[in-house]
């Protein structure tokens, strides 16, 4: 039982990260990690100034805003 | 007080092509960015962080090299854009460091007073001091440094010489840019005659500031003058090529049967150690088997690069590529495109991404689209696998080893088949004229044992993780679809043809039987296409659980014993051509902004690959093979 329980513990381990590097686009990725780190998904970013708005942070737009420097 | 805490500056680093801009950012930041001795390695921008001795967090931009503004080329485009402030999600610099080949100012002075007009501070970085030292060019960086109005200091990259009065200066600049006004931006495109004034000026400034010698004591010309003579120099090319294909073969033998031993014992420990069952099949059969066969390789990879490595670094690749411009102009390519090629041995992602260095769009498309055509390392485990089960271990006229001969053609077949088909894109697809080449050639130089090792073991280290990460789990899944659902009662084949690789490989089996793969070969193909090399571990896994093979060494005893001749030329016919690489398309998407182009790349490739395959097998099989 054991064995059968690790064996397909692996299984589904090795599918999950192939599914993640192979087949999820960049968006969705950053979409699970947004869910999983409780954060509010990625906003389009600010038209002046190209940055991230606020509210959020993962995203190509999150680099440090102007303001925090 | 809290502003000094707070504010991370931004220092961007622009040069000329191959004045070592990232071999001075690496021993600044501690990054391990690829450096080579040849023009247009950096293609995109690289950051890496450091702190001054004055306590200031200072973010590093290695910017690709340039001789101007301008930006005629992609990656001209992301220096102007970077160092002006328009590139998207980027913010200004606020501070520049000039890099400067300390033996060819000439160039880097004009770029200077161009970038000067920005209005951002700059400080200029005189870098390979020492090769300009033992050339007998003095510089006067005190003069140089009044002339300007900015710091000048001395550098050699590669033995960290300098650095510490580099960041000294990065304190005291960063200090004043901090009060001073940088914002103004008053760079506007020159004209003809600002350039041509902006160039006097430089050859002024040269005349008063730099002492050459009259007679050069430079040993580059008298090295060149055989190396690039049209006859010798090409066959000289070809014997060290040769001799690098026949290295990797001769030399690699005992670290791979090592390896392979390794594997053999961990496998038998394990099932010694495990009662038999489903954890034990996956840990020998899948893991083990499969991952083992890939890394088994590893010690091929590490001969190859170290030889590619060591070519790069002592200037020799860039007079490949002046040698093989004929003949890539011939192709309708660009001279440029050698470097690109030249990448694409390793990958071809690293090689379709250093097409920007290519400024006319038609001749860059045709690179890219020929660039998987060059052998790329993870076509080197599939190959060897063939080669070793296949041809036999014999010499040609005595001295030459008959597989590493077979290897040598196969990276030579690449090679020319890339030229035909560009040949082809450029007279039916691309019209258009083919842009002189204009190139200047790097000084030899001996190569740092440091950087050899570090790059050879960032190869290796990459295969490694790789085969740890992707293909390990990719065997696990192939062993998962080779071994369920089990066969039914009273079934008397083997499992695995009721398993779902068995049935999948069934399936695709009548389309690729005209070219002579079997369902095993069908099966290894499918992964092959995340990863070329994972079809070595998947064809040692659905072998492995049908209850054969072990390992590489019992696979190509396995294969040898299963396949006609004529299935294993023409699998190699197919790996030649077979755009075998997801990634690779996918970054071809990214690089043209179209799926129009991996598209066509993906159905010319797929149709040479069945074409060559299917006429090699007929051949083959057509005289006995």
């Amino acid at each position: 039982m054991l064995d059968a329980i690790v064996t397909f513990g692996l299984v589904a381990a090795a599918a999950v990260y192939v599914a993640w590097r192979l087949f999820l686009s960049r968006k969705a990725k950053q979409r699970i990690r947004g869910l999983l780190n409780g954060q509010a998904e990625c906003c389009p970013a600010d038209e002046a100034s190209g940055q991230c708005p606020g509210g959020c942070s993962g995203c190509d737009h999150a680099a440090p805003a102007p303001r925090q420097r | 007080m809290l502003d000094t805490v707070a504010k991370t500056y931004r220092v961007a680093f622009v040069g000329n092509p191959n004045c070592g801009k990232t071999a001075l950012f690496n021993a600044l930041t501690g990054s391990r960015q690829k450096v080579a001795n040849y023009p247009g390695v950096t293609v995109e921008r690289k950051e890496g962080q450091l702190i001054t001795p004055g306590g200031k967090t200072v973010t590093v931009i290695d910017l690709p090299g340039t001789y101007s503004l301008r930006g005629r080329s992609p990656d001209e485009v992301v220096t102007r854009d970077a160092v002006l402030g328009k590139l998207r999600n980027f913010e200004r610099p606020d501070l520049l460091v000039c890099v400067a080949d300390a033996t060819n100012l000439r160039l880097i002075l004009r770029l200077v007073l161009e970038v000067s007009s920005t209005g951002l501070p700059m400080i200029l970085a005189l870098n390979m001091s020492d090769i300009a030292e033992n050339r007998g060019i003095r510089v006067d960086a005190e003069g140089l440094s009044r002339e300007l109005g900015i710091p000048v200091v001395r550098s050699v990259a590669v033995s960290r010489a300098g650095v510490s009065e580099l960041l000294g200066e990065l304190d005291t600049a960063l200090t004043a840019a901090r009060h001073g006004t940088a914002s103004a931006m008053t760079w506007a495109e020159r004209g003809a005659d600002e350039i041509r004034q902006a160039h006097r000026l430089a050859d002024q400034m040269v005349a008063r500031f730099v002492n050459t010698p009259d007679i050069p004591r430079d040993m580059s010309s008298r090295i060149d003058k055989v190396l690039l003579h049209p006859v010798a120099g090409i066959l000289i090319l070809l014997a060290v090529l040769f001799f690098v294909f026949q290295a990797v073969y001769t030399w690699a033998g005992p670290p791979m049967d090592m390896i392979s031993d390794g594997f053999d014992a961990l496998a038998a420990t394990v099932q010694e150690t495990l009662p038999e069952g489903l954890l034990a099949s996956l840990l020998t059969d899948g893991i083990i088997t499969g991952v083992g066969s890939v890394l088994v390789f590893l010690p091929q990879i590490v001969i190859l690069f170290f030889f590619i490595i060591l070519l790069e670094d002592s200037g020799y690749m860039a007079r490949a590529a002046f040698l093989t411009d004929r003949i890539v102009g011939g192709a309708g390519l660009h001279g440029r495109s050698f470097i690109p090629l030249l990448s694409s041995f390793a990958c071809a992602i690293p090689g379709v991404m250093a097409t920007r260095v290519i400024e006319n769009r038609r001749q860059r498309l045709a690179t890219i689209m020929v660039a998987p055509l060059m052998t790329c390392s993870a076509r080197i485990p599939v190959y060897t696998l063939l080669i070793g089960a296949f041809v036999p271990r014999s010499t040609v006229g005595g001295f030459i080893d008959l597989q590493g001969l077979v290897l040598f053609s196969l990276y030579l077949a690449g090679i020319v088949s890339a030229f035909v088909v560009a040949l082809v894109f450029r007279t039916f697809v691309w019209r258009g004229k083919t842009e002189p080449f204009i190139m200047e050639l790097p000084g030899y130089k001996l190569p740092m044992l440091r950087s050899v090792a570090m790059g050879v073991f960032q190869r290796a280290m990459m295969f490694v993780r790789r085969a740890g990460t992707l293909i390990l789990s990719m065997m696990i899944l192939i062993w998962f679809l080779s071994t369920f659902p089990g066969a039914p009662e009273g079934a008397t084949d083997a499992a695995i043809n009721y398993s779902f690789a068995g049935i999948i490989g069934h399936a695709i089996e009548p389309v690729l039987a005209p070219i002579g793969f079997n369902w095993q070969i069908a099966v290894a193909l499918i992964p092959g296409m995340a990863a070329r090399e994972v079809a070595v571990g998947a064809l040692a896994t659905v072998y492995a659980v049908g209850g054969t093979a072990l390992d590489e060494v019992s696979l190509g005893a396995t294969i040898a014993a299963q396949w006609p001749l004529a299935t294993a030329l023409s699998l190699l016919a197919w790996y030649v051509f077979a755009p075998q690489c997801a990634p690779t398309l996918a970054v071809v998407r990214r690089e043209t902004n179209s799926w129009r182009w991996p598209v066509l790349m993906f159905v010319y490739m797929m149709t040479l690959a069945y074409t060559a395959s299917f006429v090699v097998y007929r051949t083959a099989t057509y005289l006995g093979g």
